[in-house]
């Protein structure tokens, strides 16, 4: 038997990650590969499996510290069959004193969990958040900071850099850095701040109540959400397209498909992206994202689609990149891949990343209509809705037709209605003839 | 080997070294300070900065003495009672020392005499005449600082040779003092041993005494030197020294030095070189340079994090006040604080006759920089005060960005000027323009209006002499 540690690996571009979910207990026997610890990645979530069997011997963890890679999870009994190695005793974690800055490694591009080896060294656990500021005053420029400012802004975190300063011959003040802290201050969690929590009541004398924990998703979502809501002034354009023709084509090419040699399910959505895709590049304002500090949009040139997947665990958004470059059939094939990874909770940080635009699809289940929130730092999404049929006046009787609903929410700050309804209008425009996307 | 557990480690006891200490106890740490001899402070302390300017006070006295010849005030020819100036250095010397020893026990700072070289990331041995430990410790300061650099070709057993150390025991005055290396050391040394009699000879490798400070700057006290000294041989190597029985003999190369001269004593300043060789590194994962450097960031951290280190050993400028500062940087990240050292400039003065003193970037690195300035150059022969003092041989410049108007870096060449250097410190650091300081009252007469003069001179306002 030896001891072993058990760490967490290279998580990619992260670090200082909150620990959402521990699965393990001192005495629990586990096999290499179970899941030791959940970690709460932007807006991803990370199991960390264990590289080792055996037995739990010390949990150094708990939910809610926070971890970069090499922080040890957990000691570990293994049944080994390779040499024996004695574990040195790790540094102690001290949230309630926090003592010292750690380094941390930097992050590596890839962002694949791997399972670590044991450790050689005692690793030094990665404690409160604090960023590496050095402050530097260069000879000669256009700001100044004096020493005691310098200190002061890397007391409160505030890269000088990107300080304007206001006293005399540019010289940057305290008030200034105050400003810019207020500023920042106020442009997040004014929620909790301002409004406070929702008071509860003691529901039991109504009847009986159950408590159930939200998904590790919805934890994560929340206040990515709530964050979405509050900063974000959203409007919803509403619309419908004629889609029976677009329709007919995708019923056709699902007949051929089923006789092809590499079949795939073609639903309606990776036409609806290839629309999207069209529509965004004529209008680029809607594939942007907002920089409030310099007052400027920020136009991608690249159409990276998150699309929203139901899971059993709620809702997650994977990222459909370079839609432009791909055919109906290959998002249709990628699309399957996604929603398969995100039920089985196996998405990596990359495939949640870099997101121009959205699509929350809520067709297959139903609704008219929806507002769907904005995911920033996206400025627009788009919602859809449950296709009908629906009897349409052409002049001289009516006909049925398939009519698509959907909606497009976006940043009133920059969009404006007549843009958003220009955006809705050409992209009902395109799915009733999807020749258009070709113009 | 007994084990012991400690907190906060600080390995070497001078400058930087006890402040670190004195800042980490001052923060709430547990401080175990570790020094191998039984007096604090170190080379600056002991053998270094205090003893050399109790001597260099002599001959500035001397000096200004013989100064008063032709002014219509004479003295008798000074002499020398050896063993009253030892005395009085080692008492000056003691008075600090002892200070810092009460400074120690008042902090309950920990001490041990003894030496320490690492087991591991996090474990030292230390050795002392008593026992031998093992000391894990939670955080580390490495503040071994440095020693004189030994080139080869000289026999350093002869106790005619000398390096800075053994040229301030003062053992006695010798008639020929040869002097390899032309920077501050070699010529603080040389201006002590001349007010004292000695035949001096300077012999540097490069082409110009004080290498980095700017020709103009410097300018006066070469030009003083020259008619002081027996000898200054620039682009001059010492390829030999050999012990004869009457004396030393150099062997030279160098287009305009002879191939050999004689010397009574010589002391080789030609550099320091850091400690960082006798701390057992290679038991850790700490990383040094090819030079024995030790490797840090801006909070002072080797390339293992709870591991710091400071001062010399961390490389050039080899100084007291770089260390002392670093020190403190060090005690404070180490404690959970957000501090870095960011200092605009360190000022390196020359405590020769006439001082020399700079600050930040020289006019050498702006042109080399490609940076545009507008610069001041103030001659102390038009100052009042210097020509009242007999001190007119000396300058104050300063270049000012030419864009932003602010202060890139000064020197001083004169009386005083390494006090004089600290208003141009301050300027720097606090991003003035040539317009803050030349709007700032300077008394009169003084040497220190000389800087606000360089200013004004840069901006075109001056007055006390002509604006080119």
């Amino acid at each position: 038997m030896a001891l072993k540690q058990i760490l967490i690996p290279d998580i990619g571009d992260f670090e200082d990650v909150p620990i959402i979910d521990v699965y393990i207990k001192v005495g629990d026997v586990i096999d290499s590969d179970s899941s030791v610890v959940a970690l709460e990645s932007e807006k991803a979530v990370l199991d960390v499996p264990s590289p080792f069997a055996g037995t739990i011997t010390k949990v150094l963890l708990k939910e809610g510290d926070t971890v970069s890679k090499g922080s040890v999870v957990a000691e570990i009994e293994v049944a080994s069959e390779g040499e024996e190695m004695p574990v040195e005793e790790p540094k102690k974690e001290q949230p309630e004193e926090p003592k010292k800055e750690e380094k941390t490694e930097p992050p590596k591009e890839e962002a694949k969990p791997e399972p670590v080896a044991e450790v050689e060294k005692p690793i030094h656990v990665a404690k409160e958040e604090k960023p590496d500021l050095i402050n530097e005053q260069a000879p000669g420029a256009v700001y100044h900071a004096t020493p005691s400012l310098r200190t002061y802004a890397r007391e409160l975190g505030v890269d000088l850099a990107r300080v304007k300063g206001s006293g005399p011959n540019g010289r940057i003040l305290h008030e200034d850095v105050q400003a810019l802290v207020r500023k920042a201050l106020s442009g997040m969690g004014t929620a909790s701040a301002s409004f406070g929590k929702i008071e509860l009541e003691d529901f039991s004398k109504y009847g009986k109540t159950e408590r159930k924990k939200l998904t590790r998703i919805q934890k994560i979502s929340g206040p990515h959400l709530q964050k979405s809501w509050q900063i974000i002034p959203h409007v919803t354009q509403y619309d419908e397209a004629d889609v029976t023709e677009l329709e007919a084509l995708r019923r056709t090419i699902k007949e051929e498909m089923k006789r092809s040699a590499d079949p795939v399910s073609i639903s309606i959505l990776p036409f609806i992206v290839k629309a999207v895709v069209a529509a965004l590049k004529k209008f680029p304002e809607m594939n942007a994202s907002f920089d409030e500090e310099s007052g400027e949009l920020i136009l991608k040139h690249y159409y990276h689609i998150g699309i929203a997947v139901d899971t059993p665990e709620g809702l997650i958004v994977p990222v459909l990149k370079d839609a432009d470059a791909k055919s109906v059939t290959d998002i249709a094939r990628e699309l399957a891949s996604l929603s398969q990874k995100a039920r089985e909770r196996k998405l990596r940080p990359e495939d949640l990343s870099g997101g121009s635009f959205s699509i929350s699809s809520l067709g297959g289940i139903g609704g008219t209509a929806f507002t769907p929130l904005i995911n920033p730092p996206q400025v627009a999404i788009l919602g859809v809705s449950r296709l009908a049929k629906k009897p349409v006046w052409d002049g001289k009787e009516f006909v049925p037709r398939d009519i698509l609903p959907f909606s497009v929410a976006y940043d009133h700050r920059v969009i404006d209605g007549a843009a958003g309804v220009r955006f809705t209008t050409y992209l009902a425009s395109l799915l009733g003839d999807l020749r258009r996307t070709l113009l | 080997m007994q084990e012991k557990k400690a907190d906060l480690v600080v390995l070497g006891g001078g400058p930087g070294g006890y402040s670190a200490a004195f800042r980490a106890a001052d923060l709430g740490r547990k401080v175990t300070f570790i020094e191998k001899s039984s007096v604090l402070g170190g080379v600056c302390l002991n053998v270094g900065c205090i003893p050399s300017k109790t001597l260099l006070h002599l001959a500035e006295v001397i000096e200004d003495a013989e100064k008063l010849a032709p002014l219509g005030v004479t003295f008798g020819k000074p002499t020398f009672d050896l063993e009253k100036i030892r005395s009085h250095r080692d008492s000056v010397v003691g008075t600090l020392t002892s200070g810092l020893d009460l400074l120690c026990k008042a902090r309950k700072v920990e001490r041990i005499v003894g030496t320490g070289t690492f087991l591991s990331d996090t474990e030292l041995k230390v050795v002392t005449d008593k026992e031998e430990l093992r000391l894990t410790f939670e955080d580390l300061i490495i503040a071994v600082g440095s020693r004189s650099l030994q080139i080869p070709g000289i026999p350093y057993d002869d106790e005619r040779v000398w390096d800075s150390t053994k040229a301030l025991e003062l053992t006695h005055i010798p008639k020929r003092l040869a002097i390899i290396g032309g920077g501050i050391i070699g010529l603080e040394v040389a201006t002590m041993y001349h007010a004292l009699g000695s035949e001096i000879t300077i012999i540097e490798m490069m082409d110009s005494l004080i290498p980095p400070a700017d020709k103009d700057l410097k300018q006066p006290l070469v030009k003083k030197l020259k008619k002081q000294y027996e000898a200054i041989y620039t682009s001059t190597k010492v390829e030999k020294v050999e012990a004869a029985k009457e004396a030393l003999i150099l062997y030279l190369s160098g287009e305009k030095a002879p191939q050999t001269i004689e010397a009574d004593a010589v002391l080789v300043a030609v550099g320091r070189k850091a400690n960082s060789d006798g701390i057992a590194l290679e038991n850790t994962s700490i990383k040094a340079t090819k030079r024995g450097w030790i490797e840090v960031d801006k909070k002072l951290r080797t390339s293992v994090a709870h591991v710091f280190a400071i001062g010399d050993v961390v490389g050039d400028p080899m100084l007291a006040h770089k260390s002392s500062h670093q020190g403190k940087v060090a005690a404070e990240v180490a404690s959970g604080h957000s501090s870095a050292f960011t200092p605009m400039g360190i000022p390196s003065v020359a405590y020769t006759s006439p001082e020399v003193a700079w600050i930040g970037l020289t006019e050498q690195e702006a042109k080399e920089k490609g940076i545009a300035f507008k610069k001041g150059a103030f001659p102390w022969s038009a100052n009042g005060r210097a020509l009242s003092a007999v001190a007119s041989e000396g300058v104050s410049k300063a270049l000012y960005d030419e864009k932003t108007g602010r202060l890139l870096g000064a020197g001083i060449c004169g009386r005083n000027a390494g006090e004089l250097i600290s208003e141009a410190v301050l300027a720097l650091e606090m991003g003035a323009v040539a317009q803050d300081i030349s709007l700032t009252i300077h008394p009169h007469p003084t040497l220190s209006e000389t800087f606000a003069l360089a200013a004004e001179l840069a901006e075109g306002t001056a007055t006390d002499t002509l604006n080119r």
